[in-house]
């Protein structure tokens, strides 16, 4: 299976029209259609980010309401994932567009950031969490 | 599979908003509306997305749709910003 020819219409005596929509068009204006199999895991990758995203929010949400920590450190955590999740989200979307362009170049894969990021932060929140309670 | 299990994760984040419903009152309800929205449009639209999927693996090649991510990360971000209003305010 091989991918399409270039979608860039530059040079061509009959350009075929670009199916794609505005958006696409313009985040992705060069390079060829990959595989479609390698789009739809950018995309699955993609989803599995916003979820991990939305658990943040979650979490954020419901911390707030736990009695167990103090008011200062409560909502000081409960904010911490509540931009780590904002911050995943955001992160999530420019890698599935860094990862569509690469693979529409044959470039190497971006680096991805978001663990980085996300582990520094979750563990951030995590001890926060445990030095208040031991602190009792 | 994926985007399915994303409309769920949407409906337990909007679940979770009602915890505010006590003391902000009804107006507190449009964040987790619109994430209620975008979990109905994700599974009202599964039926085509799989068809066009399957399409684009048939032919070869498929065109990215950019609109469906957006909105996504615009309802993420609405998520977190009225999280973050509430939670300060509270």
């Amino acid at each position: 299976m091989t991918a399409r020819e270039s979608d860039s219409t530059a040079g061509t005596d009959d350009p075929e029209p670009d199916p794609r929509g505005w958006l696409a068009r313009h985040l992705f204006p060069t390079g060829s259609t990959p595989d479609p199999r390698f789009s739809l895991a950018n995309e699955r990758t993609f989803l599995s980010w916003i979820r991990t995203s939305l658990a943040l929010l979650a979490g954020g949400i419901a911390v707030e309401a736990f009695a167990v920590l103090d008011d200062p450190y409560r909502k000081g955590v409960a904010i911490l994932l509540l931009i780590l999740g904002m911050l995943v989200s955001g992160g999530a979307f420019m890698r599935w567009i860094g990862v569509e362009r690469a693979m529409r170049h044959q470039a190497p894969l971006p680096l991805p950031l978001i663990a980085p990021v996300l582990g520094i932060g979750a563990a951030l929140g995590a001890l926060v969490v445990i030095v208040v309670i031991a602190s009792g | 599979m994926a985007w399915s299990r994303t409309a769920l994760a949407c409906c337990i984040v909007s679940a979770f908003m009602l915890r505010w419903l006590s003391f902000y009152g009804a107006a507190v309800l449009v964040v987790p509306a619109l994430t209620l929205a975008a979990a109905v449009t994700i599974s009202v639209t599964q039926q085509r997305r799989i068809r066009d999927d399957v399409r684009a693996i048939r032919q070869g090649g498929m065109a990215v749709e950019v609109g469906p991510a957006l909105a996504l990360l615009g309802v993420c971000w609405a998520l977190g910003a009225c999280g973050l209003v509430l939670v300060i305010l509270a």
